[in-house]
């Protein structure tokens, strides 16, 4: 979560400073209807999808993804990890890895790969940049690995409201990649920054199963 | 086309020449049976089944029952070893046995309740293995629907690909988790479980003695595995793409690996014939705008098939057993024979 503020403050501050390019043509308060409804679901497992042919083990372990010369849009990420019940997940291990900005993912090495471990209220956060499109694969894309003592390990990956392929109603068009298994892992993405140096922000919440 | 082609080895002597092209709707994967004779193309439409001959005969058309909708049904396959039956899985997680001869759907085999991601016949054709997309490894009775045993394999990703030993004895399955999975067949258990290698594999092939077990993906090489010691002895088949299918022909000394894009499935990408003992390359197959689906051995050469232009190429390099003995340093261009289109 954010802070203080619930997602839907959030959206509702972006949306009046006019730093949310969430191009839905809902109004806004539907759209805000549609996440809030979502989030009130906040018990259900986060859906899992594919693992990819691209997953490599020993990432390392940091939050900065990105180096200050990288092409492509700076991209922020944070989210809670728990289960079912609510309870913070401290100490899970969560491996991401993506494409670059060029879609291209680092088989010789380890760019735009890290393990985290979920805080103490089982927050995570890294710095990347937005990944590319790719011909194999629709959307972009950020794959997910958690692991947790007691609970199911989840396989998941993050989407974004904004990519052009949703054509601005992700709730309509997340199936035009058909491994985006529901609007619950296509997340809003926030403009941040300023317009010399944009940058965008995403919140992803991880909800494990218990074993 | 080129009169010359980028075939390169040090066979020597040998022609890559585009035996046949058959004109067909788009194909995703191929498969060659053992003794290349049948081929199977897969499309978004379903696949075909062809008998290879002069000409060349199409068995029959299998429409993929998703494809209407959009979506697909078909995940995997294999020929039976005696090249009569193609088993093919699905995503309604069932095995389809479609008779070569019979051209029909003789039987259906229920595995799991989620899709079947890989099937593999034993070199006696007596057992099939599934893997699955609920975890678990499964052996059968490949003539009945009998199963022999059930085991969990990868706890997260796809197994994507699995093999029996030339012996009958072990099984093992790759992951997308990059581990690898070696069963005893007839102890039903898991024997060992290869954790260091460090990306998924994607083709997998036991050396003839079954000591041995190579795998190759993500990482773009191909790892020896002992299937004793445990640990990666060698690797070998460094390429700039991912590995995505091994094959080792009857007699045990040669691997073949087909290559793809890792991002872009129709982009080029070669297929190359590595020497088992050493790992040296000893044939590259590279046209230019073509990526092969399929690699089969027989005992004339080794065939490969591509798709373009709307038509399944059908190209073979035949060799002689002696010039692989000879391990001769002579760099070989293939030269091609003129395309003949058989069927239309």
């Amino acid at each position: 979560m954010s802070g203080s503020f619930s997602r839907r403050d959030v959206l509702r501050m972006c949306t009046a400073f006019g730093a949310l390019t969430l191009a839905m043509p809902l109004p806004v308060e539907a759209a805000l209807d549609l996440i809030q409804a979502a989030e009130d679901r906040g018990s259900s497992p986060t859906p899992t999808t594919v693992m990819g042919p691209f997953f490599k083990k020993s990432a390392p372990r940091t939050a900065v993804l990105r180096t200050a010369s990288d092409p492509g849009l700076p991209l922020s990420v944070k989210g809670r990890v728990s289960d079912v019940r609510g309870d913070s997940l401290n100490g899970a291990m969560i491996e991401v890895w993506q494409a670059d900005h060029f879609g291209r993912y680092d088989i010789e090495g380890y760019r735009y790969r890290a393990t985290l471990v979920a805080g103490r209220v089982g927050e995570y956060e890294f710095e990347s940049v937005m990944p590319g499109h790719y011909p194999d694969r629709v959307a972009q894309h950020v794959h997910y690995l958690v692991r947790a003592p007691g609970h199911k390990p989840l396989v998941t990956q993050l989407y974004f409201a904004t990519d052009q392929i949703f054509e601005g109603n992700p709730a309509k068009n997340f199936h035009r990649d058909p491994l985006v298994p529901s609007m619950d892992v296509v997340r809003p993405v926030v403009l941040t920054g300023n317009p010399q140096a944009p940058q965008v922000s995403v919140v992803f919440d991880l909800c494990l199963e218990r074993i | 086309m080129a009169p010359l082609l980028p075939t390169s080895g040090s066979l020597g002597g040998q022609t890559l020449r585009e035996e046949k092209s058959i004109r067909c709707e788009k194909i995703i994967f191929a498969l060659t049976s053992r003794d290349a004779r049948h081929i199977a193309a897969l499309g978004p439409a379903g696949f075909n089944l062809w008998e290879r001959g002069d000409p060349i005969r199409r068995i029959a058309l299998f429409p993929d029952p998703a494809h209407r909708a959009g979506g697909w049904s078909f995940t995997a396959w294999a020929f039976s070893p005696d090249g009569k039956i193609l088993a093919v899985s699905d995503v309604a997680g069932t095995v389809g046995f479609y008779e070569t001869q019979g051209s029909k759907l003789s039987r259906r085999l229920p595995v799991s309740e989620s899709p079947v991601w890989a099937v593999a016949y034993s070199a006696d054709g007596g057992l099939l293995a599934t893997t699955s997309a609920d975890h678990f490894v499964r052996v059968w009775d490949a003539t009945s629907n009998r199963m022999m045993w059930a085991l969990p394999g990868a706890e997260v990703g796809f197994m994507r690909a699995a093999a029996f030993s030339p012996d009958g004895a072990k099984l093992a399955a790759v992951a997308d988790n990059a581990n690898v999975y070696v069963f005893d067949v007839l102890a039903s258990k898991l024997i060992r479980m290869f954790d260091n290698t460090l990306m998924a594999s994607f083709g997998l092939a036991f050396t003839k003695d079954s000591k041995h077990l190579a795998v190759g993906g993500a990482s773009s090489e191909i790892s020896l595995l002992g299937l004793t010691t445990g640990v990666v002895e060698r690797t070998f088949g460094r390429e700039q793409n991912v590995v995505a299918g091994l094959t080792l022909n009857a007699h045990g000394d040669i691997f073949a690996a087909r290559y793809r894009n890792p991002l872009d499935m129709t982009k080029p990408a070669p297929v190359i014939l590595w020497d088992a003992a050493s790992g040296k390359e000893r044939l590259k197959i590279d046209i230019p705008d073509t990526h092969f689906n399929a690699i089969g051995f027989n005992e004339n050469g080794v065939t490969v098939t591509s798709w373009s232009d709307g038509a399944l190429h059908i190209w073979s390099v035949p060799f002689r057993r002696s010039d692989w003995r000879l391990g001769a340093d002579e760099s070989a261009v293939a030269k091609v024979v003129t395309p003949r289109s058989i069927c239309r």
